[in-house]
């Protein structure tokens, strides 16, 4: 909180969140949202589940999970399409 | 109903056993695996579960129910905001408690929807803080942020004794609710007498609790 207030996140236009915790991205992300009004905030998330809870805020989120997971998706459905 | 606490700390452990003596069902949460089995020894009813209490696919396991009570304990605040939330909006329970390591953040976790929190830095101030009054004035809501309510108990060489309570220069926003005078209670009017032995019931706004407490024993 008292980083927050040092880094006078009340007048920040854009918040990135973008610490290895999640809890931690979480929790600011609402903060940063809820608390301070930011008109807008990105967060990033690992386990897909804490996006549910972070989305509910209004807060954009990058889950490089499912990021990496769609990618793979994707490379490995064009494959499929490429072996019909 | 059963009561889940996140985290085995030693708060976890003491709480568990008190619990437990009123017939309480409890189940712990740690993720850390040797604490774990240390508190399987040492509750032997509870049931002692490792892994992270503020992930999702953990909570999932336990079957949370509606009725059931959730306290996160972990001294990590941000842990504790996420599993309560996860408990309240997920699991639908109707009020988890978060402890709040980090007095400051108690606002944060209200205004995101955690609504119950303890804060033992908190708690702890104020024990203090109480401790250091004299041993006539009890502090009968500690918890409580707008509304001070103390017994105070008079001696005879109190300065409000033998005044009635209109001569009082009591400050605004402060009032005697009542006289307790042998096991007797009195509600006053202006014209009662305060005696030595009595013991009154102030109520006040926190910021003037201190200026009652001059006029009705002196300098405290």
């Amino acid at each position: 909180m008292e980083t927050f207030r040092s880094a006078k996140v009340d007048m920040a236009d854009f918040v990135l969140v973008l610490t290895s915790d999640d809890n931690t991205n979480v929790m600011i992300g609402m903060v940063a949202k809820e608390y301070y009004n930011v008109p807008c905030v990105l967060a990033r998330v690992t386990d897909p589940n804490n996006s549910e809870l972070l989305s509910e805020f209004g807060t954009e989120i990058i889950c490089q999970t499912m990021l990496a997971v769609k990618n793979i998706e994707e490379r490995l459905g064009f494959n499929e399409r490429d072996e019909e | 109903m059963r009561i889940v606490l996140i985290a085995g700390t030693e708060v976890a452990y003491h709480l568990s056993r008190r619990l437990q003596d009123k017939g309480h069902q409890i189940t712990i949460v740690d993720k850390d695996e040797e604490f774990c089995e240390v508190l399987a020894k040492r509750l032997k009813k509870a049931t002692i579960i490792n892994g992270d209490g503020s992930k999702r696919h953990v909570l999932e396991q336990l079957e949370l129910n509606v009725d059931d009570l959730f306290v996160a304990l972990t001294p990590n605040d941000q842990n504790n905001l996420i599993a309560c939330m996860l408990a309240k909006k997920v699991f639908k329970l109707n009020r988890p408690i978060a402890l709040v390591n980090d007095p400051d953040n108690i606002k944060v976790f209200r205004k995101i929807g955690v609504s119950a929190v303890v804060s033992p830095t908190e708690i702890l101030s104020r024990a203090i803080e109480d401790s250091l009054f004299r041993e006539q004035i009890t502090n009968l809501i500690p918890n409580s942020e707008r509304l001070s309510m103390f017994r105070v108990e008079m001696d005879e060489d109190s300065p409000a004794v033998s005044k009635t309570l209109k001569d009082l220069e009591l400050p605004k926003d402060s009032v005697i609710g009542a006289i307790i005078r042998s096991d007797e209670v009195i509600i006053p009017g202006g014209e009662t007498t305060i005696e030595a032995d009595d013991a009154l019931i102030v109520l006040s706004d926190p910021s003037v609790q201190s200026a009652v407490f001059t006029v009705l024993l002196g300098e405290v």
